[in-house]
């Protein structure tokens, strides 16, 4: 008895935790749940009602036999809490007894929201670790697949798992990444993000974890000899290390024919390259070289500045936070909503600026051009990279002309360069060069025996396909 | 915190020695045509910029002269900078029409590059205004 008060006292005032009590045959049985956590038909159907049909109190003695569920299992009295707050019940009679009977309080595996892809599998992680996990082992069905459990967070004791699979990832990385993990000492973590920048090292606005909400994608980088870490609560899997191609790849060019795949790869890094420079560039020619553009376009680019009362770099950043605004709105709202403000403010409000003549319709065009070129990549991370070059390049460029935006470049190109990830350089397969996988890069041969990236992995040879 | 001073120090810096050079493109005028006439003692130096307006079937051009006189082609050109807020931007300047039999010591003073030079007796300015 003085357990169970001491049982309440720790959980006062919250109405949710159940104490329930039965005699059995005299002798006294306690249950301790958390109503939200567990499934209370399965507490009626396997706990409650096999109990009450107990006749003698000596039959409680063998309660592993009587209970119809596997997961049963004897725990210590200072754990009781800490498996109440997991979904189990305890069971307290002569001995303490766990048995899990959690509610299904998830939303079950939904289509892909964010990285959406034309053909391939459509599913995507859910919050529920055991189903991300599942989704998983699904495709990858051997036991070499290791999962390596850990519990993060004092008090949100949030279940994380280090998944590699052995015999491809080099134990060098995946330990290195459980020795990180194993370090973190804070009260809760809510999403895999928070682990992010404890595992990201270098600092760097370039993304060096990817983040994913495929179960095929992670399954794909695991047989890279990559390492992926799902959070439970958390619909996205951490993959690491990722490097900068790893960026310009989708799941969607493994389905295709390869030279579609070079085709649309090609596209992306052309627009890596329009999001990152167009602004800087336009600002540049049209403040400082006016040389570098022909005589009809300097022309056409004066007519349509001739009533902008504003400098192009003022007008240029006006309309990079116009549009990030018109982003952020758009995200924030519903899929309804979001359309309505989509068009009010790109083309109601585009065409009413042009028209007032606060803004030039050639700077709409760089900057939405610039704009939609960055939200090519499904990676947010890539996204508020690009963002920030961007900006860094349009002041350069404002203040020095092409000279600044050169040496932007080169500042942009040296951190992209100089950045490691688990000790391998974050622009493998160029520098260094990989010869395995310098195939699948922004071109993809037809390779018909598979290969591995070799600063991932010992074990190169994937098979073949021929 | 540091990498912020340093970058604060750059863009003042920057703002101090080379920011004057910044120029918008409605601070330039773009030169397209050139004319000297020359009377045996000064040189009348004429621009002509081409002034792109926005119209409601394309642009439309307007055109602005600008005139200089001197003993000398470069003390002509000093008075039509003078006179003028804007960037003289000559790069680009497509003709050149003079009365002078040699039309060398203009291009290289004016550092340009025009496609085509008109030598005429005539007023030169009215050629230019032709053109």
């Amino acid at each position: 008895m003085f357990l169970i008060k001491k049982l309440k006292d720790a959980v006062y005032p919250s109405k949710d935790y159940i104490f329930k009590e039965i005699i059995v045959d005299g002798k006294r049985i306690n249950l301790i749940f958390n109503e939200v956590l567990t499934d209370s038909n399965s507490i009626n159907k396997f706990i409650l009602r096999k109990l009450t049909l107990l006749q003698n109190k000596k039959d409680l003695k063998d309660l592993e036999s009587i209970l119809p569920t596997s997961n049963l299992k004897i725990i210590e009295e200072k754990e009781i809490l800490y498996y109440v707050n997991k979904g189990y019940v305890v069971i307290l009679t002569d001995k303490i007894y766990a048995c899990e009977l959690k509610a299904s309080i998830d939303r079950g595996v939904n289509t892909v929201d964010g990285e959406l892809t034309i053909t391939g599998p459509k599913d995507s992680f859910t919050e529920n670790f055991n189903t991300n996990l599942g989704l998983i082992r699904k495709r990858i069905k051997t036991s070499d697949l290791k999962v390596y459990d850990m519990e993060i967070g004092k008090r949100s004791k949030t279940k994380v798992g280090v998944l590699y699979v052995e015999g491809i990832a080099k134990s060098k990385i995946y330990e290195r990444i459980i020795e990180v993990l194993g370090r973190i000492d804070i009260d809760g973590i809510v999403d895999s993000s928070y682990l992010k920048t404890t595992l990201e090292g270098q600092k760097s606005l370039f993304p060096t974890i990817m983040m994913s909400e495929r179960p095929d994608k992670s399954a794909m980088a695991l047989l890279e000899g990559k390492v992926a870490i799902l959070v439970d609560m958390s619909p996205y899997a951490l993959i690491l290390p990722s490097f900068f191609i790893d960026f310009f790849h989708t799941t969607d060019d493994y389905y295709q024919k390869s030279f579609n795949t070079t085709f649309i790869r090609l596209i992306r890094l052309i627009a890596f390259f329009i999001a990152i420079f167009t602004p800087a560039l336009y600002i540049s020619v049209t403040t400082h070289n006016y040389d570098f553009v022909p005589l009809p376009l300097l022309i056409m680019l004066k007519a349509g500045r001739t009533f902008v009362p504003f400098p192009a770099y003022v007008e240029a950043i006006f309309m990079i936070v116009c549009f990030e605004i018109l982003k952020e709105s758009d995200l924030r709202m519903s899929f309804a909503s979001g359309s309505s403000i989509s068009i009010l403010g790109g083309l109601i409000l585009g065409d009413a600026a042009v028209s007032a003549g606060i803004v030039s319709p050639i700077m709409i065009i760089v900057i939405a051009i610039s704009s939609i070129a960055g939200l090519i990549f499904s990676s947010v991370e890539l996204g508020n990279a690009i963002r920030i070059y961007k900006i860094l390049l349009l002041l350069l460029g404002t203040l020095f002309g092409m000279y600044g935006v050169l040496i932007g470049s080169i500042y942009v190109f040296y951190k992209l360069f100089t950045l490691k990830i688990f000790g391998i350089p974050y622009t493998v397969p160029f520098i260094p060069l990989d010869k395995n996988e310098i195939k699948d890069t922004f071109i993809k041969g037809e390779e018909p025996i598979k290969k591995r990236n070799s600063f991932l992995t010992d074990n190169i040879n994937r098979g073949k396909y021929k | 915190m540091k990498k912020v001073i340093i970058i604060l120090l750059v863009l003042l810096g920057a703002s101090i020695f080379k920011v004057p050079e910044y120029r918008e493109l409605n601070d330039i005028a773009i030169i397209e045509g050139v004319a000297v006439d020359y009377d045996g003692y000064n040189y009348r130096l004429y621009l002509r910029e081409v002034i792109p307006i926005k119209g409601e079937q394309g642009i439309d051009y307007e055109y602005e002269y600008y005139e200089g006189v001197s003993s000398s082609v470069e003390e002509a050109y000093e008075e039509i900078l003078s006179n003028t807020k804007k960037k003289l931007y000559l790069k680009r300047c497509k003709f050149l029409v003079t009365n002078m039999y040699s039309s060398d010591d203009i291009i290289s003073i004016l550092n340009i590059n025009p496609k085509t030079i008109y030598h005429d007796t005539k007023k030169v300015y009215e050629v230019l205004k032709n053109l």
